[in-house]
Parts: C-alpha cells; structure tokens; sequence
C-alpha cells in the first residue's frame, strides 16, 4: 500500500488540504493504521502548542539577552591566572599601553624624516600621507599556518626526491631556520623594533617559497 | 703540356674534395639549426601549453601561428609525446615510472605568441624568447629574453637569466645565481643562498631578498620607482651612478653600512651594533630601502 506523503499528512493534520483531493486522503486514513496514527499525532502536537501560553515579550524586550549571549560566544576564554586575579587593575594598564604603542609607531609611521619634493608612488599604488603600506605577506601568522601545512605534505614527498635535491633543499631549510631563530631571538631582546618583525615576516615567506618549490619539485 | 693536365686535373679533384666538405659541412649544420620534426598540430593562440622535459636542453620561441610545433632529437628509448586538442597541450618526454635517469634530449617548441606556458624542468636547460607563464627547474639554468606578459620563474638550485621587458616578473631560486637585465616593470626576486644580481634594469616596483646570497644592484633607479632590499646574511652592494635620484633608507641590525658615495656617516643602531643612513640623492625622485639583519650594506658610486 502506498502512505499518504509527509506534505499529505501535515495538511490534514492542520486543516489546510485542498477540497479536491480532502475525500482521497480521508479514505486512505480510514483503511491504513499508521498514516492515521501519525496523522492523529500531528494534530495532538498541534492542539498542545496551541494550549501552551505564549510569553508575551516583544523583540526589544528579549533582544538585549540574544545580545549578550552572541557577545559571549564571541569572547575566546584564555586559561585563568591567579595574579591575573589578584589584579584587576592590569588589564586597563595593558589596554592603555597597547594604544600608547600603537599611537607612537603610528607617528613614527607618519614622520618621514625627508619626504621628497614631487616624489610619486608608481601609479596605482595608494600611499596615505605617504606612509608605504605593509603588504599583506608582512604577517607573520597566515604564513606560519601555511608553512606547516606544507612543512607536513613536504616530509611525505622527500623520500621520493633525487639525493641531490633533497641535500640542497635542507641546505636553503637549514638557511632559513638559522635567519629566523635569529631574528626571534633578536625581538625577544627589542619587541618593539618594527624592522625586525618584517624581516621575520620576509624569512617566514622565503621559506614558505621554498616549501612550494621543492612541493614542485617531487 | 701532360704535366699541365695533370696539374689541373689535382687541382680540381682538390676543389672538388673542399666543395664536397663544404656541403657535407653545410647540410650538418643546417641539420643541427633545424632539428627533424616531431609533431605539430593546431592550437588556439592563447591555448595553455604545458611541458615536462625532465634532462637535456629545451628552447621555446613564439610564433605568429595559430598552431605549435617541436623539433627536436630524442634520445634513444625515451618517449616523447605531444597530446591534447586546439584547446591546450602537454608536450614532454616521459619519465620513468622506475625513477631510472631519463636521458637527455633537445627539443625545440614553437608556440603560439599567446599561449601561457607552464614549463617544468629537473635538470634540463630552459631556454625561451619572448615566452610568457611559469618556468621552473630543479637544478637546470633558466635563460629568458625579449617581451612576455607576464613571467613566473623559480628553481630549486639552477641558475636563472633574465634580460625581459614585461610587466610583471616573478622569479626565485635557492642557490643558484639570479641576474637580472632588461626592463621588469614590478619585479620580485629572491634567492636563499645564490647571488641576486640586478644590472641596469629598468624595474618601477622591486622587491629584492635574499637570506644568505650577497644582493648587488647596479644602474640607476627609476624615477619615481620604489625598491625594497632585504637580506639577512648576505650583502647588498648598491653601484649608482653620480646622477641618481632617489632617496635612500639604509638600515642593519648588526651589520655594517659602508658609504662611498657621500660624505655623510652612518648613525650608529642601538647599543652601538648595526647602523642607519638617510640620504637624498638629487632629487629624491626614486624610493630605495635597504635592510639587513647582519648583512654588510655597501653604497658605492658607479665609475664613469
């Protein structure tokens, strides 16, 4: 026997199915058991929501809690620190030297000690009070992703590249490594020097060029 | 009047020997410009061609031909193969699925002016004119000239040339020598162990870095450039002429800054390591900045 369809049975269950084909579906329900018990419990759930009272609260009233909550999500929670807790009063510091910080290098950005007299960027380049923009590839955390992405396709396909190849693609890795231990080492002892963090951001690209050439290469 | 005969008969059997070597000669040489055809077939001008030519030399020309042709000498029991339709092409010999050596051949491929090549190499000389699309070899030189829309070039250890006029250039490569002439209009070079060597280019955007190759620069910024070196522990030696303009940002961590051009001295960096120097040459119509880790930067004049 065919069952009535679920669009079949959620009209009869709300009293919304059309007259022309109301006399079919009933005489189905009559001889088939189970179309008629699922009927019967779509309209049970349908009597029971109409029972149930509705809060009567408008979408300002709630909107503040939805608010609130989306807020929450958005919060990453970084693992608790006892001092942290002991002093409330550190978070407010960190925020103020974090935009004392970004102001200074935003003025040392702004004044160039020798701004040329009619000197132009090359065209379709935008320099905003002709500060030279950071590229993109000057971030240091995309690339890193990607490096160790291919950092663990690379292990896969060494073993399958020529003996020579391989010497020299360690040999430039080995290269690399050493430029960024050193550069890291170099901003532990001055974090604010901006150079070195784009000379840090430059090796990380060079390496992440070297890993796509050699990902080539196999 | 016998004696004479005799002479003249020596005489052109003489001629007739050294015309006979002259054409044996010419027909080996010609042989040699023209290698035998290995197939052609047509192709749509801007269709993509992609090549695998593992070991041997391999020359690329663009023609004004709506078809492409290779010619060429296969090695003895290799395979060469050129397939696909009006749309796009492989073109290449085949490696070995052993991973034995594939012996080396010569293949010379004409192509549409258009077409956007992807030509790979292991050890195989890449040479191209005119060519424009990506180009990489593994241990092979890499030779391009003339006028490309757009090049993209990279190798693992070979050495790569480039004398081109085009827009856009790409090129990379681990310890090989990378030289560059001609006019890249924005330009991204880098090497990690090989020399980078940029000779009278014509470049208005440059970046130029290297991690442990040495960086020399020589002719004189564009006006109105922007040029960018960096470099960790190799050098940069920019060599400018005494009429250059640009403005110049010389910065190193802890190496060393050496002026030849102007009087003025390097400030000395923080405690006392490295340096930085701020010069306007002329007019300051050209933007060039240097920076190294512990890299010795030299600012020499170019001698007339």
């Amino acid at each position: 026997m065919t069952h009535l369809t679920e669009a079949e049975r959620q009209c009869l269950a709300d009293g919304t199915v059309a007259p022309e084909v109301a006399e079919a579906l009933a005489s189905h329900l009559a001889v088939c058991a189970e179309c008629a018990a699922d009927v019967e419990r779509l309209r049970a759930t349908i009597r029971r929501m109409r029972e149930e009272p509705v809060p009567n609260l408008g979408l300002e009233a709630i909107w503040p809690s939805i608010r609130e909550r989306i807020e929450r999500g958005k919060v990453r929670a970084l693992p608790a620190s006892a001092s942290a807790a002991r002093r409330p009063w550190r978070g407010v510091w960190i925020g103020a030297g974090t935009a004392a910080a970004v102001i200074c290098l935003a003025l040392l950005l702004r004044v160039r000690p020798h701004e040329p007299p009619g000197s132009a960027p090359p065209a379709g380049t935008f320099v905003p009070n002709g500060v030279t923009p950071t590229p993109a590839a000057d971030s240091t955390g995309t690339s890193q992703a990607e490096i160790q992405r291919l950092l663990d396709e690379i292990e896969l396909e060494k073993a399958m590249l020529p003996p020579a190849t391989a010497a020299v693609a360690d040999s430039d890795l080995r290269a690399i490594d050493q430029a960024i231990a050193e550069l890291k080492e170099a901003i532990a002892r001055d974090p604010n020097n901006p150079a070195l963090r784009q000379m840090l951001a430059a090796s990380y690209k060079q390496q992440q060029d070297l890993l796509r050439r050699l990902h080539n290469a196999s | 009047m016998r004696r004479d005969a005799g002479f003249v008969t020596r005489r052109a059997r003489r001629w007739a020997a050294c015309l006979g070597a002259a054409v044996c000669w010419g027909a080996s040489a010609a042989r040699a410009q023209t290698p035998p055809l290995l197939r052609a077939q047509h192709l749509e001008s801007v269709a993509p061609v992609k090549v695998f030519f593992p070991t041997g030399t391999i020359s690329i020309a663009v023609w004004d031909k709506d078809s492409i042709a290779a010619r060429g000498i296969i090695a003895r029991g290799e395979h060469f193969y050129l397939a696909g339709d009006v749309h796009g092409v492989k073109v290449g010999i085949v490696d070995h699925a052993d991973a034995t050596p594939v012996r080396p051949s010569t293949l010379v491929l004409y192509v549409p002016r258009r077409s956007q090549l992807s030509v790979k190499a292991v050890s195989a000389a890449i040479e191209a004119r005119d060519a424009s699309g990506w180009f990489y070899s593994v241990s092979g030189p890499i030779r391009l000239t003339g006028t490309s829309s757009s090049i993209d070039v990279e190798s693992m250890a070979g050495d790569v040339a480039l004398d081109v006029v085009a827009p856009w250039v790409r090129a990379r490569t681990g310890g090989g020598r990378l030289g560059i002439r001609g006019a890249p209009e924005d330009l991204d070079a880098a090497t990690v162990r090989g020399t980078l060597d940029v000779q009278h280019a014509e470049v208005m955007r440059g970046r130029f870095a290297s991690v442990e190759g040495d960086i020399r620069f020589s002719g004189e910024p564009t006006a109105g450039g922007v040029f960018e070196f960096s470099n960790h522990a190799g050098g940069v030696a920019l060599t400018l002429p005494d009429s250059a303009s640009a403005l110049v940002d010389l910065s190193t961590i802890v190496g060393t800054i050496a002026n030849g051009f102007t009087q003025v001295r390097p400030a000395a960096g923080q405690n006392g390591r490295g340096g930085e120097l701020h010069l306007q040459l002329g007019l300051g119509a050209a933007r060039v900045t240097v920076r190294t880790f512990k890299g010795t930067i030299t600012l020499a004049k170019q001698s007339p």
